[in-house]
């Protein structure tokens, strides 16, 4: 699990872990109203700072403008790409019942929680690897990402540099 | 009496002349007082900076909590500019890995207090919008350099990318176009150096890409053109564009034309000695992008060139009325 803060928002503590071979997809997509985290299906998601930027732009959303969402964690899947249609980026960064690989997120705010880590693998069912650019490239669909990128402007910025050389 | 802050370079300059107390003896000196003068117009304007954005550091320090600490390095007409060694957002963990030279730009549109606070927010946000999107489209076309978009926070008016370039050997100042020119013209070094000549030529190549592919710079001076240095080849800067806030997507000859005049005009003014071979040099590499489109390049090319030549024209007749 990657635990940190952003310079500009020291209030929030982030919480991230990568999680493989999901078994309980189904389950957490039944209970997805209940679940305090945000939850990322990792097809389209091929680096850390994709993830990172969007959880900056949550932030930067919340404290400065309004969220779009009905909560933090719900606007960290609005905020993934710069498309505002929240039905899509549900659809698109959101788990659905096949869900393999994901990316667990914990955003609180004055708060904190020692026991984030437990309750991450207590709620899924899966093998947690190590959250890096490496682990997260070997299991993206880099086709899917490739075809994404051309409507999304933003994205291939934030992309670490030998992969944005693939898109160029 | 003002107090000069030795830590500027316009400053430092200054002091030094106040020490040595240079007398003009030859042309080389004469040179050397020209461009202490122009050190002197850079401290004037830095006390200016100084005096006008106390308030306005104060307020990007209370936005960024002492967490992101700043060092200012510009202030132009619209936006304030500073360093930082902090990313907005990553954790440690992972720029470590990714990042060497952790140093990331942060570019500031303040609120102009002239404006309706209304107008002014979503003029704000409208043009940090608008030079993130420029950004993102051009650093996605191949051969093209322009510093990568870290972060935005349109509604407030900030843009954090990623830092370019280097400071030159010897106080040279900042690897921008300008002082690099300046640092070949100096110091008994050859301004026509086959360096110059490939660099400008390189110059010349990245205007190219971005006018074939129709987007426009809109405020192309030397110092909007940063050099960065091979770190496998000393002698090969590699030109990137910056400060796109005056860019735009445009087919039209006359905004390429205008392009090209303003740099040219850049080039005369401050190296106008040497200011023939330059721009020929910018054009030669220019060229060689249409030149590489086949028929319709050079067709595109000789039309764009005419409206330069035009351009220029206008130029002078303007500035012989007056
Ligand atoms: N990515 C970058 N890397 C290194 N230096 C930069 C970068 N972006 C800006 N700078 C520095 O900051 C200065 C001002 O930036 P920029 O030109 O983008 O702002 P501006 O307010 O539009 O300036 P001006 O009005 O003077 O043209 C540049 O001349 C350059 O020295
Ligand atoms: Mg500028």
């Amino acid at each position: 699990m990657l635990v940190s803060k952003l310079p500009q928002f020291p209030d929030f503590t982030i919480s991230a872990s990568l999680f493989s071979n999901i078994e309980n997809g189904e389950d957490l997509v039944k209970d997805i109203a209940n679940i305090p985290y945000s939850l990322i299906d990792t097809t389209l998601i091929c680096s850390v700072e994709q993830i990172y930027s969007a959880i900056y732009r949550v932030l930067v959303e919340y404290k400065f403008n309004r969220i779009k969402t009905k909560s933090i964690n719900s606007e960290l899947l609005l905020c993934l790409s710069q498309n505002s249609n929240i039905t899509q980026n549900f659809k698109k960064f959101g788990i659905n019942a096949n869900t393999k690989n994901l990316v667990i997120v914990s955003i609180l705010e004055n708060q904190i929680n020692n026991d984030l880590n437990k309750e991450f693998n207590a709620l899924l069912k899966g093998e947690e690897i190590e959250l890096n650019n490496e682990n997260l490239q070997k299991i993206c669909d880099m086709k899917a990402i490739r075809k994404i990128l051309t409507s999304n402007l933003m994205m291939i910025q934030i992309l670490p540099r030998p992969l944005s050389m693939l898109f160029s | 009496m003002m107090f000069l802050n030795p830590a500027l370079p316009g400053n430092r300059w200054a002091l030094q002349m106040k020490e040595k107390k240079i007398s003009i003896r030859s042309n080389k000196l004469l040179i050397k007082l020209l461009r202490t003068l122009k050190e002197a117009q850079a401290i004037i304007t830095n006390i200016t900076i100084s005096k006008m954005s106390v308030e306005l550091v104060e307020l990007v320090n209370q936005y960024l909590t002492p967490n992101v600490p700043i060092s200012p390095i510009a202030q132009g007409a619209e936006a304030i500019v500073f360093t930082t060694h902090v990313h907005p957002y990553l954790p440690n963990e992972i720029t470590k890995d990714i990042d060497t030279n952790k140093k990331y730009i942060i570019k500031f549109r303040p609120p102009k207090k002239y404006r309706h606070p209304v107008i002014d927010k979503s003029l704000t946000k409208h043009r940090t919008l608008s030079e993130a999107r420029i950004l993102s489209k051009l650093f996605q076309i191949e051969g093209l350099k322009v510093p990568r978009l870290i972060a935005m926070d349109a509604v407030n008016g900030y843009l954090w990318m990623e830092f370019l370039g280097e400071d030159l050997p010897n106080n040279k100042g900042f690897s921008n176009l300008k002082n690099f020119l300046w640092m070949y013209s100096s110091d008994g070094r050859d301004p026509y150096d086959k360096v110059v000549k490939e660099t400008l030529f390189k110059v010349g190549e990245q205007i190219g890409l971005l006018h074939w592919n129709d987007y426009c710079h809109g405020d192309l001076t030397s110092s909007n053109i940063v050099l960065v240095r091979d770190s496998n080849d000393i002698d090969n800067w590699i030109p990137h564009l910056i400060d796109f806030g005056l860019g735009s997507t445009s087919n039209m000859v006359e905004d390429k034309g205008v392009d090209l005049y303003v740099l040219e005009r850049a080039i005369i003014s401050t190296h106008s000695s040497y200011s023939d071979k330059y721009n020929e040099w910018l054009v030669k590499g220019f060229s060689s992008v249409y030149e590489k489109q086949g028929k319709n390049g050079s067709k595109k090319l000789g039309e764009l060139l005419g409206r330069f030549e035009e351009v220029r024209l206008r130029g002078r007749k303007r500035s012989m009325l007056g």
